[in-house]
């Protein structure tokens, strides 16, 4: 393990780099859902229910909130796998909310392969969270949380 | 009419075998930005392509037994999953649109045109035209969010789905097309098909949502 990343970001912040259609539907789920709910509701909505899609590919129904949270822990946990990440995003000292956000949501999104818009309201949910305690304490909640 | 050919397309991925077409998108930027249903896209941005078009008129014989076409390239630029969404880009493009409207412009009993490209994940790039009227405005739901629809008297099919909802009157696109009602539940396909989808209407969300992910 290298570095942890020390970030923090009121969730203010974070969903204030979010363009207006995602950060609105996004407070509204963390209104109904709270902060972890609204960023799994987010990831597994697939339209208006009771619909049959007419599209060729169904949406791909892996876990990924496992994915994507467990990515994310290796990346703010110290992981080897994203130190030469870290290092560049921690390159000219503590980055902004936004640059930390669009960073991060391409960086896990290219890894699993997905739109890095998919995942930037999910990025900050998940930047707030950690900065309500440190990267070290909230490391230590993600223990053993592997996919 | 014909303008609309230069601004609808089949939206695929390229695989091993050659394209595998997954549903409809169409033009909604000068700059080469387009929309579709985000369901199609199947969560994996990765090598999305646009078919372009083979035809210059909707007069012209679309010759199904020719699987020859050129493709661009598209990235994944805005995703809106509770809404059903995505805005493409193709890269280094401009490209001709039709203004974009709403669903709040149309009154029921109003005739409203579909182009997309019904059955192309079986492998049928046929560009079609089909006019309908608006049956119902209705308010779906996704996860707790309510969004603005309609039921258009039309049956859809799977490569439908992203296609534009043209109000001839109003000139501007008025929806995209996402899908058809049906009964949750879980559904019991017989020949990969939902029996329970297959009726004569069709849900499109209204394209004022894509005026703000632009």
């Amino acid at each position: 393990m290298s570095e942890l990343v020390e970030i923090s970001f009121s969730l203010d912040e974070t969903l204030a780099t979010l363009k207006p259609y995602q950060k609105n539907t996004i407070e509204l789920l963390i209104e109904k859902y709270g902060e972890e709910g609204a960023a799994q509701q987010w990831l597994a909505a697939s339209g208006a229910s009771g619909t049959e899609k007419f599209g060729g590919e169904q949406l791909d129904s892996r876990p990924f909130w496992n994915s994507l949270s467990y990515e994310f822990q290796l990346f703010i946990c110290g992981d080897e796998k994203y130190k030469s990440d870290r290092d560049k995003l921690m390159e000219y000292g503590k980055p902004t909310a936004a640059l930390a956000v669009t960073f991060i949501s391409g960086l896990i999104a290219g890894t699993l392969g997905i739109a890095a818009a998919a995942i930037t309201p999910v990025i900050s949910i998940l930047l707030a969270i950690v900065s309500k305690m440190t990267a070290n304490a909230w490391c230590a909640t993600r223990v053993g949380k592997e996919v | 009419m014909d303008d609309i050919i230069h601004q609808v397309f089949a939206l695929g991925r390229i695989q091993p075998q050659g394209v595998q077409f997954l549903g409809t998108c169409f033009t909604v930027a000068t700059d080469g930005r387009l929309a579709t249903a985000n369901h199609v896209l199947g969560n994996n941005a990765q090598n999305l392509v646009i078919a372009l078009p083979k035809i210059n008129s909707f007069n012209d014989y679309q010759d199904t037994t020719n699987n020859r076409f050129e493709v661009l390239p598209v990235d994944i630029v805005e995703v809106d999953p509770t809404r059903d969404i995505a805005i493409l880009k193709i890269r280094d493009a401009s490209t001709k649109i039709t203004p974009i409207g709403s669903l709040d412009e149309i009154k029921t009993g109003e005739n409203l045109e579909i182009y997309g490209f019904p059955h192309c994940p079986d492998g049928r790039n046929v560009l079609t035209f089909q006019v309908t009227t608006l049956g119902a405005k209705i308010l779906l739901e996704s996860s707790s969010i309510k969004s603005k629809h309609a039921v258009l008297n039309v049956q859809a099919r799977p490569g439908q789905s992203g296609s534009m909802v043209l109000s001839r009157e109003t000139g501007r696109i008025s929806g995209i097309l996402i899908g058809a009602y049906a009964p949750g539940g879980g559904a019991i396909l017989i020949g990969n098909v939902n029996p329970s989808a297959i009726h004569q209407t069709t849900h499109v969300i209204s394209a004022h949502y894509i005026r703000d992910m632009l």
